[in-house]
């Protein structure tokens, strides 16, 4: 007699998304272990951890002072954990296309979709919990044990995150339809960590007295460290009450916001999954003769119709906006090579992006491999588009940059050319000669175009930032591009 | 004499293991041939040597008497290569896929304009000729990477699964596309799982196996030589591994 086979449980789909979300990550892709990998980060973590408490310890900090520097970390990890559950609560919910298959099978959908926030929060979450449990490890042994704490409040969190971030998704789907829904969702993700950042340089935006008074600002005062906005924090370092109300909150909200989700997909969620998006040209194409001119005309479509592309590129901006507040503050001498910088990073970053998309992305390189066109004419083509994409977006602000301060001008714009020339190669050094198939199914090129791309960004901006201030150190970063792009050719 | 639309001679390919061994193969003008095989036979790998994307380790493929290696552009100007897969860009709507397609194969815009107009038309995708791909059904899709296969009209089609993810009335007028070409002199490579597809349109059969073609013939030949099987019974005939054929046996 055979026995009945027990449905899917939660842990049995949990551990389904952790293998498919950790897959998805760049140390799988690299053919990391996962035990192995986290075996050396904790190590790792945690002698920079006892390091860093024993430092904390050596401060002798008062009660407030742990208080405000606890809730500006969480606020910092909130951020962030923000940012990547919305992104993935879009693509597990909407993206990934799977999720009407699996409730096809025959367990409940709340099961599956407890799994899916539970996978959510363990992915917003498991770097903090490493990160701060390792702090939480060393400051209990070396100065409380209370600071154990800070383990279930960042798994409240995450929880927080997971559900705050899966049914907005849900609700903005519902209300402004699937691509409007996208795009808010992205922007504000990157808005998100966008701002987390920028916080995070508080030493570069602010003034040493402006500094302090934040600091000030951001502790408790007498009996106000009992009002609710420090719960968090105290319940981190361990108070009995705020530690269990944190938890039960995050644990009753995200379950109300399971429970809200299942009815909205129960009433036909599955249906706009399943709805035909249809997004159409604007204009009918006009069928023309020559091979330059389609392959161009393709390419700058693809990349325009890619806005999630230049989104990307122009947030690298965020990055360089508390070193220009800086530079700004700090007088006129320093902020025109700042300033001039600036362009050539993003054109950097633009043209890199549009190419190694252009290059290793291409749906459908065997096509064009196919056809009666010399590939060399198919890849200068696209050289040729990516180049004038970034250059259409990063020389305006170089313009208005060298009218503002003359003397920049040529060295922005030489920085720019050799940018541009850098970004192609690191594209053209994606693909690999006589293999001209399945370029969009080798993450590992991507992923060194993605490592090298920001390098030689930065290298080349730092080569403009030396110039424009005349200093030979110039030549140095210079040499530094030049071995990239060598390292870029010949990898 | 005129030259065999396709000509492969001694074709070998090798990657960890051999893929091709020694295919010798004609396909004439005006001729439908299915290529037969068990997955991972060699069929894709063959059907890519012939359009230029991989190249053979030994042996010589000429399409219409060009040889694909001394000159790929003009063997590529003759044929048109259908994946399994349909490669097609998200972004972009049929019309200006096909805008595309006839920009690489060179054909006069009017001309191209008019074709690709009949060619929607035909596969019923005239509607969405402005819709993005990527909100496409696969039947959509494919009919799509059909249109453009057939866009300037190539002597010479290779065609890997074409009717996949088709419905009956659309996969009726590929079929019913494909006579019309060959009835014009054109010759199609098919390679196909459907075995009654293969039976019904293909004038020639070849069955491939491990990389080595094991049978080659019209359907009444390939049944004089097995006794009157039908195409499945030969098939898995040459095609079981030795455990398998025991069972059946």
């Amino acid at each position: 007699m055979t026995q009945a086979a027990p449905s899917a449980s939660l842990g049995f789909l949990l551990r389904h998304e952790l293998r498919l979300a950790w897959r998805r990550g760049g140390l799988a892709r690299l053919g990391v272990s996962f035990p192995l990998a986290v075996l050396l980060l904790l190590v790792f973590l945690h002698l920079v951890a006892f390091g860093l408490a024993e430092s904390v310890r050596l401060m002798h900090w008062t009660g407030a002072d742990y208080i405000a520097a606890i809730t500006v970390g969480l606020i910092y990890a909130f951020g962030l954990m923000l940012m990547q559950a919305l992104r993935q609560s879009l693509d597990v919910l909407y993206e990934g296309r799977d999720l009407a298959w699996l409730a096809s099978a025959p367990l409940p959908l709340r099961t599956i979709l407890r799994a899916r926030m539970a996978a959510i929060a363990l992915n917003a979450g498991w770097l903090w919990l490493v990160l701060a449990g390792t702090m939480a490890d060393a400051l209990a042994v070396l100065v409380t044990p209370a600071a154990l704490g800070i383990y279930p409040v960042i798994a409240a969190l995450a929880l927080f995150a997971a559900a705050f971030s899966i049914s907005s998704i849900v609700l903005l789907r519902d209300l402004v339809g699937l691509r409007t829904m996208r795009t808010i969702v992205m922007v504000f993700s990157m808005l998100a960590g966008g701002s987390v950042f920028v916080g995070s340089q508080v030493r570069s935006v602010l003034s040493a007295p402006e500094r302090a008074a934040l600091w000030r600002a951001l502790h408790p005062h007498g009996a106000g460290i009992f009002a609710l906005p420090w719960w968090p924090a105290r319940a981190a370092m361990g108070s009995a009450v705020p530690l269990f109300a944190f938890v039960a909150a995050s644990v009753i909200v995200a379950g109300l916001a399971g429970a809200w989700v299942e009815r909205r997909f129960a009433r036909g969620g599955f249906d706009n999954i399943a709805r035909r998006v249809v997004r159409r040209a604007t204009s009918a194409p006009a069928f023309r003769t020559g091979t330059w001119r389609v392959l161009l005309t393709k390419e700058w479509r693809l990349v325009w119709r890619t806005p999630g592309l230049i989104g990307r590129a122009v947030y690298q901006g965020v990055y360089l906006l508390p070193v220009t507040i800086a530079a700004w503050r700090s007088g006129s001498a320093i902020i025109a090579p700042v300033m001039a910088a600036t362009p050539v990073f993003i054109g950097s970053e633009l043209a890199r992006l549009f190419m190694v998309t252009a290059m290793a992305g291409d749906q459908a390189t065997a096509l064009a491999a196919s056809a009666p066109v010399a590939l060399r004419r198919v890849r200068a083509a696209k050289f040729l588009a990516t180049a004038g994409g970034a250059a259409t977006l990063a020389l305006p602000m170089a313009i208005a940059i060298g009218a503002w301060w003359p003397a920049t001008l040529l060295p922005m714009l030489a920085g720019m050319m050799v940018a541009f020339a850098g970004a192609l190669l690191i594209g053209e050094a994606s693909v690999i000669p006589d293999r001209v198939i399945d370029l969009g199914n080798r993450p590992g090129e991507m992923f060194r175009g993605a490592v090298l791309g920001p390098v030689a960004g930065i290298a080349w901006a730092l080569t403009t930032w030396f110039t424009v201030q005349g200093k030979p150190l110039g030549f140095v970063t210079a040499a530094a591009a030049v071995l990239v792009s060598v390292i870029a050719i010949l990898r | 004499m005129s030259a065999p639309a396709l000509s492969l001679r001694g074709v070998s390919k090798r990657f960890d293991r051999p893929a091709v061994t020694g295919l010798d193969l004609t396909v004439e003008p005006g001729e439908i041939f299915a290529l037969l095989g068990p997955n991972g036979a060699g069929k894709t790998t063959t059907l890519r040597m012939v359009a230029g994307l991989l190249r053979q380790d030994a042996g010589t493929i000429e399409v219409f008497g060009t040889d694909v290696v001394a000159d790929p552009v003009a063997a590529k100007r003759m044929l048109a290569w259908l994946p399994d897969e349909p490669l097609l860009y998200d972004r972009l709507t049929p019309l200006e896929f096909l805008e595309f397609v006839a920009g690489l194969w060179a054909i006069p815009p009017r001309e191209a304009e008019r074709r690709a107009e009949a060619l929607l038309r035909r596969l019923g995708l005239w509607v969405h000729r402005d819709e993005r791909c990527e909100g496409f059904s696969r039947g959509m899709r494919q009919k799509t990477v059909v249109a453009a296969a057939l866009l300037h009209e190539p002597r010479l089609l290779i065609l890997d699964e074409p009717l996949t993810g088709l419905d009956a009335a659309a996969s009726r007028d590929v079929k019913d596309m494909l006579a019309e070409r060959v009835a014009e002199g054109a010759a199609v490579v098919v390679t196909t799982h459907i075995l009654e597809v293969a039976e019904r349109i293909a004038d020639r059969i070849g069955i491939i196996a491990a990389g080595r073609l094991l049978e080659l013939g019209t359907f009444a030949e390939l049944r004089a030589r097995h006794g009157g099987a039908t195409l499945e019974e030969i098939f898995l005939g040459l095609t079981a591994p030795p455990s398998a054929a025991g069972v059946a046996a």
